[in-house]
């Protein structure tokens, strides 16, 4: 079976990328001309950059012999994936029940899943996380004038 | 307005001298603990300074600043891990020191080179600044984009074997830096309809998500490595005498140029200008063969230089708007919200807020050396805080930066995007620096572009303006410097092998 490398996908999504953003150039309406470029010269260059360099890089994957280091192993992938889905989970709490109740859910969840295999009593992460909410709020809310989301539900 | 007035009245209220020493140590535990770096600190701490003052706001930040630069040596000698990229060659020497028992006297060495690299080039910055602003007067819109240009290809030059990565991470920057209303003509680019994102993307929101929370996100799943346990017994006294501070004159001047000058050149930083003055310390020594191994010179040639780029790389923020590094270039942006154009005419219109900023850096550089020496056996247990904790609570601080920026849960999700796309470019290789550069210098270089076709209707005025026509060549030469190198070498061992 062929092993697709790192570099290939890579190149591959940036070629991908550069196409995609090409043809949304060309719906612009502004006219470019020789003598004034306009609003679509920038996008383009980007655009060619991305194609030229992923080109580069796909074939420099395809010619590079030897394995490569993998960047992550499986049970990485899916620490990854579960801290994410934690993140939006948050933000929309954010949202509805705001950042009171919802941060030190958070930050206990998130301080046992990153201290799995290390010392860290569950007295400790408490502490943690209500007092790291409570020392944030106070911080950005009174010393420096800004404001928290409160919730949907609470305002 | 009175300039020395303005800067006493700044430093005489309590609120400012406290966000000083307060962000000095923040940015001090960001500097020193590897992974962190003062340039992460000053953009998850930015969005604090939007309810400041711009004063207050440039105390704070450039606090942040110098206190990571100043504490980068703390990791790289006690660990032989570098806090960061600034401080990479001082683990070569730094860390057989600590090996060898003489961590307090590296210790000591990183704390004084710091110093007096921040302090100097403060000085040295602050006089020369108003000088190059003004040759900047006699620039137009093509020697801007000229350098805005330079600025982005210097950094992939030095990308080294990544350079095909490294454009390809500035072109995302570019394309990012177009989302909105297109400059002069007002063409909505990449907004499809929604009404968040005609203004453009929000610096933080890309930055913190690409540069920050992805770091974390991937961190974690790497697994965090248990940092090893440093012999606090060993950090005693200060360690070093004014003899052999008097020694090192030769290279410390070296170092300090060495730094001052990648510093000012646009887009380069103490990242480089610490390994610069490493190798011309090592070649210039009368026993090269102890670097490596333990040589104290080996410590202040890094750490005078990395700190001497940071007023390098104020000279071209202030007198140019061309940012001299990636935090400079977080500083321009930071500076726009609070009304703060930097370019020639900011000496003409905030000339206080400039000598403001170069003041700053010299203080912090005092501050940050007596609480390095008071604090010097807290190193090591700063260097323990657990990971578990911190990065916990980095995330929670980066996802409210983005809320507070304009009280937008939106801007949350948009971070989480970005933070994903920071996770895909770690997975591809993707340096994130050039895409910090030209994503805060996309809109500088295109309004300048537009500008300067307006008025000749044509590209090769870029070429025909000697200014301009220089930096488009260094520009073009940095890009193809790689096939440029291969060219040369393949040259060389021909005629060498033709006269053998």
């Amino acid at each position: 079976m062929i092993k697709i490398k790192r570099d290939q996908i890579a190149g591959a999504l940036l070629v991908i990328a550069g196409v995609v953003v090409a043809i949304l150039v060309s719906q612009f309406s502004t006219p470019m001309t020789a003598s004034y470029p306009g609003p679509k010269l920038m996008p383009l260059i980007a655009a060619f950059g991305l194609v030229v360099c992923g080109g580069g890089i796909f074939i420099i994957g395809t010619i590079k012999k030897g394995e490569e280091d993998p960047f992550l192993i499986k049970e990485g992938w899916l620490k990854i994936a579960v801290t994410v889905l934690l993140l939006i989970v948050y933000v929309l709490c954010l949202k509805y029940i705001g950042y009171l109740i919802s941060t030190p859910i958070l930050l206990f969840v998130l301080s046992t899943l990153f201290a799995k295999g290390n010392k860290a009593s569950l007295k400790a992460r408490i502490i943690f996380s209500v007092g790291f909410t409570i020392a944030l709020y106070l911080i950005y809310v009174y010393l420096f004038g800004l404001s928290f989301p409160m919730g949907l539900l609470f305002e | 307005m009175d300039i020395i007035g303005y800067i006493l009245e700044q430093f005489a209220q309590p609120m400012n001298i406290a966000l000083l020493v307060g962000a000095n140590i923040v940015g001090l535990i960001f500097g020193a603990i590897p992974g962190l770096s003062g340039t992460m600190a000053v953009m998850l701490f930015m969005p604090l300074t939007f309810a400041m003052d711009a004063g207050t706001a440039i105390i704070f930040l450039i606090s942040l600043w110098v206190g990571g630069c100043s504490g980068a040596f703390i990791g790289s000698i006690l660990l032989g891990i570098p806090g960061s990229a600034s401080a990479v060659s001082t683990c070569f020497d730094g860390y057989p020191m600590t090996k060898k028992g003489q961590a307090g006297k590296a210790l000591a060495i990183g704390m004084v080179a710091s110093f007096t690299g921040t302090f100097l080039s403060a000085i040295l910055g602050a006089l020369l600044s108003q000088f190059i602003a003004g040759i900047a007067f006699m620039m137009g819109p093509w020697e801007y984009f000229a350098l805005c240009f330079v600025a982005i290809t210097l950094v992939l030059a030095i990308s080294k074997g990544q350079m095909l990565k490294g454009l390809a991470s500035a072109s995302i920057g570019l394309l990012l830096s177009t989302v909105g209303f297109s400059p002069i003509d007002a063409e909505p680019r990449f907004v499809f309809g929604n009404m968040h994102l005609m203004g453009g993307l929000s610096m933080t929101v890309v930055l913190l998500g690409i540069f920050a929370l992805s770091m974390m996100i991937v961190e974690f799943g790497k697994g965090f490595k248990p940092v090893p346990k440093v012999d606090t017994k060993s950090i005693k006294g200060f360690g070093i005498t004014f003899r052999e501070i008097r020694g090192q004159t030769v290279n410390i001047i070296r170092s300090f140029l060495i730094g001052l000058w990648i510093g000012f050149l646009p887009g380069m930083g103490p990242g480089l200008s610490n390994l610069v003055a490493y190798s011309a310390a090592k070649a210039s020594s009368k026993e090269p063969e102890t670097f490596g191994q333990g040589n104290p010179a080996g410590v202040w040639a890094p750490e005078v230089a990395n700190n001497a780029a940071i007023g390098g790389a104020l000279i071209p923020m202030t007198a140019l708007g061309i940012p001299g590094d990636s935090t400079t270039a977080l500083l321009i942006g930071a500076l726009t919200i609070h009304g703060l154009e930097m370019g020639p005419m900011v000496f003409r219109n905030s000339g206080h807020i400039v000598y403001l900023m170069f003041a700053t850096v010299a203080i912090c550089a005092l501050v940050a050396l007596l609480m390095q020496a008071v604090g010097m056996r807290v190193f090591p247990h700063v260097l323990r805080i657990p990971y578990h904790y911190m990065y916990s609570a980095l995330i929670v601080i980066a996802l409210i930066s983005a809320y507070v920026e304009s009280a937008s849960i939106y801007k949350c999700g948009m971070m989480l995007l970005f933070g994903g796309i920071g996770i895909i470019m770690g997975y591809c290789g993707l340096p994130t620096s050039p895409l910090i550069l030209s994503f805060i210098l996309g809109p500088i270089l295109e309004l300048n572009m537009l500008k300067a076709f307006q008025y000749t209707g044509t590209v090769a005025t870029f070429f025909t303006r000697p200014i301009s026509g220089i930096f488009m060549v260094i520009g073009i030469g940095s890009i193809f410097s790689p096939i440029l190198r291969k060219l040369w070498s393949a040259i060389k061992s021909r005629k060498q092998a033709n006269t053998a």
